[in-house]
């Protein structure tokens, strides 16, 4: 681990850290937030945004998420595969950050790969990556389901919210994925003139 | 430049020191200006168009702010520099860049009204101001001019919710298709709504470009669009060759002559060094924030001062106050599977809903509480709307699909994409004595500057506004069609904190105000202080109340009437 990266890190205690955790959950972000919480400039550049710390997910744990991110987001007539845009790579970027966020996501994401293998294992003797395709995405359902259902562990609900929400999140600020969505803003216009007639014609106005 | 040459000195540089050194500078003062934070070029050092999978973890915020894009250089947890606090808590957020928090906020700028100035004589309640809104009216308008602002045409005004001129305002840009479903919904509760007002140019000012509408303005803005007191402010005062700033210089003392009662200069610590300095010029201006000006006066006690200095009211640091603010996430469905369209606009709500309840219709309400709120939909960060997506915009849209994988969760991230909005009310707070600062004893900060301690518990009548508030924005809800997917008050309330700590919404004010006699408040109409003739105050600290307007526009228009009394009376030599 880069050490320069530590200089400037800030604890901040555990009720603070649920705070922001739940100012995250919602999408008002509010404004009141602001200014709320810690952040001194290290004088990073905005502009070189180079991470600093090696990626520390083994072969075999790498292999099994690029399976699990095509389960989640395959490829279909809009856009292409997870695995095509290379979204497990940054879930290694991810869970190996030197941060208390992603640490917390590490620990989640590496118990339910391990979940995954010793029920791949208790199945087939075989280990989730070495499993059947038919198998793999049998395991996934199951999983998938429970947490419909509310009936499995806490544990591989939460590595299931994660995984979903770290795909999707990394999926969809592609461009590719971002064309998916539908975002075609970020682009300077000389004025702002509301939404398109067609639009105002779908909702009513 | 020898520091004897300066007539006035300017601790801070966010809105109302930017303000300050402007005018004075305009009018050939000399000035000094201090600020805590790095110096800091909106300019050259704000990321427009770069995406967040431009950056490690997709842009997200670290604690060491390494790879989000926004502008904020500081917080409320400033390493070496703690406070303390009882009662509900308190975030103290503090820029430490030049600018201050101007670079990193909301731009929403309306007027304080009528009723606000004079909220005794007109509603009973509270107390008055000095200066009534006709006395001011003057000073936004040039405020305004200076800063450049959007918003409604003057007709569209409701009461006690003044506008500006049509011939200082700029034009509005239209609103978003939530912010019409809004609108709609509260006309049909008879509320009126009109566009914001807003501190971004929609037409070119001086060197300053108009909004090209797109990038999120939380970032800074780099085109000079959208105001801050770097570009606005400080830059052209600096072109009169008339303004000295200097960075890293974290002020402890307001510097006395022997009596006491006349303030000599400022000593700061030179945070590159360590080193105390001390500063001398004719005149002290304090806009350090309401909350650090408070402590440096306490901080500045001496033998004729034992409470501190300009505090022979005993007011200094005393009531102190907030925004209150509540929300709501909703998922609409008249927002579902929309063609994609271009809602980028600005970070800032392009319409809202004034306070509309007073006199009769307030009683017929059952509005039993002082002052009132409005309400908005929340755009900051431009998530729930077709935004830019981050990581989080699709955290609500996740928790609409337990257990969705495969095609069908691209389906239906497609279809609620953009459908997801936030409803905020933001709220007066009651004029309170139990919201006040003090100096923690034997603790100091790494600068060696005694830290403060604050106390904070919200009234009764602070609670029935904010449930009020709450009320309506599920009525606007029920009017939109929307699905209330979270409730922030209910969330607190299972806390057993339905509002939230003092500082939450970064509008903390008052501490030093302002009145027309000396034994109830510690400035005078033009905010100066009545102890020391020679000091004034030019950020939130001269707030006598706090309504439900956000207080950036009124902290820079009595910072310009300070400015206005500061070179009168240099010219008279009568300073």
């Amino acid at each position: 681990m880069n050490t320069t990266l530590n200089k400037g890190f800030v604890s901040i205690n555990r009720r603070r850290v649920l705070q922001l955790m739940a100012a995250s959950a919602g999408v008002v972000t509010m404004p009141c937030d602001l200014l709320a919480g810690t952040t001194l400039d290290q004088g990073g550049d905005k502009f070189n945004p180079q991470i600093t710390w090696h990626k520390t997910l083994g072969d075999a744990q790498r292999k099994t998420l690029t399976v699990l991110g095509n389960f989640i987001l395959p490829a279909d007539e809009k856009s292409p595969s997870a695995s095509e845009l290379k979204i497990a790579d940054f879930i290694d970027e991810w869970v190996s950050a030197p941060y208390p966020d992603q640490q917390q996501d590490k620990k989640i994401i590496l118990a339910g790969l391990a979940e995954l293998d010793r029920q791949a294992y208790e199945q087939s003797s075989e280990y989730f990556n070495q499993s059947s395709v038919d198998q793999q995405a049998e395991l996934f359902d199951q999983l998938a389901k429970h947490v419909q259902k509310g009936t499995g562990t806490e544990e591989m609900a939460q590595f299931f919210e994660r995984l979903v929400y770290l795909f999707v999140g990394g999926f969809y600020t592609t461009p590719q994925g971002m064309a998916d969505i539908g975002y075609v803003g970020n682009r300077p216009q000389t004025s702002f003139d509301g939404p398109p007639k067609e639009i105002l014609r779908l909702t009513g106005f | 430049m020898a520091t004897s040459d300066y007539q006035v000195i300017v601790v801070g540089s966010g809105a109302g020191g930017g303000m300050m050194a402007y005018r004075l500078t305009q009018a050939g003062v000399n000035v000094l200006m201090l600020e805590a934070g790095r110096d800091y070029n909106p300019r050259t050092e704000t990321a427009m168009f770069n995406l967040p999978a431009d950056r490690g973890l997709r842009g997200e915020n670290t604690p060491d702010h390494r790879f989000t894009f926004d502008a904020r250089i500081g917080g409320s947890d400033i390493p070496g520099e703690p406070y303390t606090a009882e009662g509900v808590g308190f975030y103290w957020g503090r820029a430490r860049m030049l600018g201050g928090r101007t670079i990193h906020w909301g731009r929403v700028t309306p007027r304080y009204g009528p009723d606000d100035f004079k909220s005794y004589t007109r509603t009973d309640r509270e107390i008055d101001w000095p200066v009534s809104y006709e006395e001011m009216a003057p000073y936004y308008d040039r405020t305004e001019q200076i800063v450049g602002v959007f918003g409604p045409d003057e007709g569209e005004a409701v009461y006690n919710s003044p506008v500006s001129p049509n011939h200082i305002r700029q034009k509005p840009p239209a609103p978003r298709l939530p912010e019409m479903l809004f609108a709609r919904a509260c006309a049909g509760m008879g509320i009126k709504t009109h566009a914001t007002q807003v501190a971004i140019l929609t037409s070119p000012l001086a060197d300053r470009q108009a909004c090209f509408y797109a990038t999120d303005c939380i970032r800074g803005c780099s085109i000079g669009a959208g105001f801050d007191s770097v570009i606005g402010c400080i830059t052209p005062a600096r072109r009169t060759g008339k303004l000295t700033v200097i960075t890293d210089a974290m002020a402890c003392e307001v510097v006395t002559d022997k009596t006491g009662g006349r303030a000599k200069g400022v000593k700061y610590v030179d945070k590159k060094n360590g080193e105390r300095k001390v500063v001398h010029a004719k005149v002290v201006v304090l806009a350090a924030s309401a909350m650090e000006s408070c402590r440096l006066l306490l901080n500045s006690g001496n033998a004729s001062a034992p409470n501190g200095l300009a505090n022979s009211s005993g007011l200094v640091g005393r009531y102190l106050s907030d925004t209150l603010a509540t929300g709501l996430s909703l998922q609409v469905p008249a927002l579902e599977n929309l063609p994609p369209h271009n809602e980028d606009g600005t970070s800032t709500p392009h319409l809202y809903a004034p306070w509309w309840l007073h006199g009769r219709d307030k009683e017929r309400a059952g509005a039993d509480f002082s002052g009132g709120y409005k309400m908005e939909m929340s755009a900051f960060g431009l998530s729930g709307r077709q935004g830019l997506p981050t990581l989080r915009t699709f955290k609500p849209l996740l928790g609409l699909s337990k257990g969705l994988y495969g095609v069908a969760l691209k389906q239906h991230l497609r279809r609620y994409y953009g459908s997801v909005v936030g409803l905020t009310a933001f709220a007066s707070a009651s004029l309170n004595e139990n919201c006040y600062m003090s100096i923690e004893t034997g603790k100091t900060d790494r600068w060696g500057i005694p830290v403060p301690r604050f106390h904070w518990r919200w009234t009764d009548d602070d609670y029935r506004r904010i449930e009020h508030a709450n009320k309506s924005l599920h009525q606007v809800a029920g009017h939109m069609g929307a699905v209330v997917i979270e409730d922030y008050f209910d969330r607190y309330r299972e806390k057993g904190e339905i509002l939230r700590a003092g500082g939450s919404t970064s509008h903390e004010v008052g501490g030093c105000r302002m009145g027309d006699d000396p034994a109830s408040s510690v400035l005078n109409s033009y905010s100066c202080s009545w102890d020391v003739p020679n000091l004034y105050l030019a950020d939130g600290a001269p707030f006598v109340t706090h309504s439900e307007k956000n207080p950036t526009l009124t902290i820079m228009a009595f910072a310009l009437r300070a400015a206005d009394n500061i070179i009168e009376r240099l010219e008279n030599n009568a300073v």
